[in-house]
């Protein structure tokens, strides 16, 4: 059976589907009224037009279409499932409350609900203790959490056994590599990295050797500093015809950037995406790449005229606006000196 | 300027674009014109609207 045309009927049978661009119509007014902030978000709703449930970003077919059966099996508003929970107390509407607050983007209240969840889950449950540790993953860019909240998250997951807990300690690997980049302390992913290297050595499934070979470089990168290798595994996980790519050579030569590492090969690759760039905001991008590059490697003049044309590309960009005004700061420093 | 393009994983693109191509304006399925219109249907089926809000990034 097609299996798209399964999924669109079940869909279909269990909801008045309506889609929205939020930026145009009455789209735009409605993901305002809601507070959408992320996309893809989804909002079940009433006859009424009152929120029954909402969650963000695609999933898998079969999570989809759980969320969805769940909200028709429940038709309860947030309101309602609140009111339920105040009066009785579960760790079924807790954590549903905690889902739902975590896509308003309220992680305070959704840690909360979560909390309570788990306080009245009598059995040991991975998923919410992963939940938990995004929530106050995602608060550390907001300033919500501090770093020794978000830690403490991040060790409940890895203190839970099991197989079925490989792809959270990944992701718990991936955002501490990444809150460590940012509070300026590369040292805090070491023993989530390590873990998860441990949990996906020898895995077969081709979603985690990708995530398997992200976390490889990590560590080359921020626990080994063996800039060598972790260069070798960054251009090993290119995708075929790369070279030929604009796309491709302009990532690859911001990851040099943003890691300070091969940097005149990042030059090269920036030089070729331009040449290979669409006009206009594509060859824009990368000309702030080249640009950004040319200053890492001391030439601040060429960066300022890098940024000229970028803004002969795309004139309206305000933060190219911004870098021009920063190199050309920078140039008449270097000027004065 | 990292490329947006790139970042998005593309098994997300793929599921997304199974919802939108497939499950808007099916011939076959009453499909509402507006959110007035997705409630008014939901009143008269008693069933729920299902709403995705995107953007064209």
């Amino acid at each position: 059976m097609d299996e798209n045309k399964e999924f669109r009927n079940a869909i279909h049978e269990a909801s008045i589907f309506l889609l929205l661009d939020a930026e145009k119509g009455e789209g735009e007014s409605l993901a305002e009224k809601f507070g959408v902030t992320g996309y893809p978000t989804y909002m079940v709703l009433n006859a009424a037009g009152e929120t029954v449930d909402r969650w963000i970003g695609y999933g898998d077919p079969d999570s989809f279409l759980a969320s969805l059966q769940g909200a028709v099996n429940d038709p309860s508003t947030v309101a309602e499932k609140f009111a339920r929970y105040e009066a009785s107390p579960n760790a079924c509407d807790a954590e549903k409350l905690g889902d739902i607050y975590s896509a308003e983007r309220d992680p305070e209240k959704a840690l909360a609900m979560y909390r309570s969840a788990d306080e009245l889950d009598t059995e040991s449950n991975a998923s919410l203790t992963a939940k938990i540790f995004h929530t106050l993953a995602g608060g550390f860019f907001s300033e919500t959490f501090s770093l020794e909240e978000i830690t403490t998250g991040a060790d409940a997951v890895l203190a839970i056994d099991g197989d079925d807990n490989t792809m959270n300690l990944v992701q718990v690997a991936s955002m501490m590599g990444m809150i460590g980049g940012r509070a300026g302390q590369p040292d805090l992913s070491r023993p989530y990295l390590m873990a998860a290297l441990e949990a996906t050595e020898g895995t077969q499934h081709e979603g985690m050797i990708k995530a398997r070979r992200e976390l490889l470089l990590e560590k080359a990168l921020h626990i080994d500093n063996d800039l060598e290798t972790a260069v070798q595994l960054k251009r090993d996980s290119m995708p075929e015809g790369w070279k030929d790519s604009p796309d491709d050579l302009n990532n690859f030569a911001w990851w040099c950037f943003e890691n300070k590492v091969n940097l005149e090969q990042a030059e090269k690759m920036a030089r070729s995406a331009t040449e290979l760039a669409e006009p206009g905001q594509e060859k824009a991008m990368v000309l702030d790449t080249l640009a950004e590059i040319c200053n890492e490697l001391g030439n601040c003049g060429e960066a300022v005229a890098l940024m000229q044309s970028a803004l002969e590309e795309d004139p309206e960009n305000e933060y190219f606006q911004k870098q021009l005004e920063r190199f050309q700061d920078l140039l008449g420093q270097d000027n004065r000196t | 300027m990292r490329s947006n393009r790139y970042m998005a994983p593309a098994i997300l693109i793929a599921a997304g674009l199974l919802i939108l191509a497939g499950c808007a304006g099916q011939g076959d399925v009453t499909s509402p014109e507006s959110f007035d219109d997705a409630l008014a249907l939901a009143g008269h089926d008693n069933s729920l609207v299902l709403v995705e809000f995107y953007t064209d990034w």
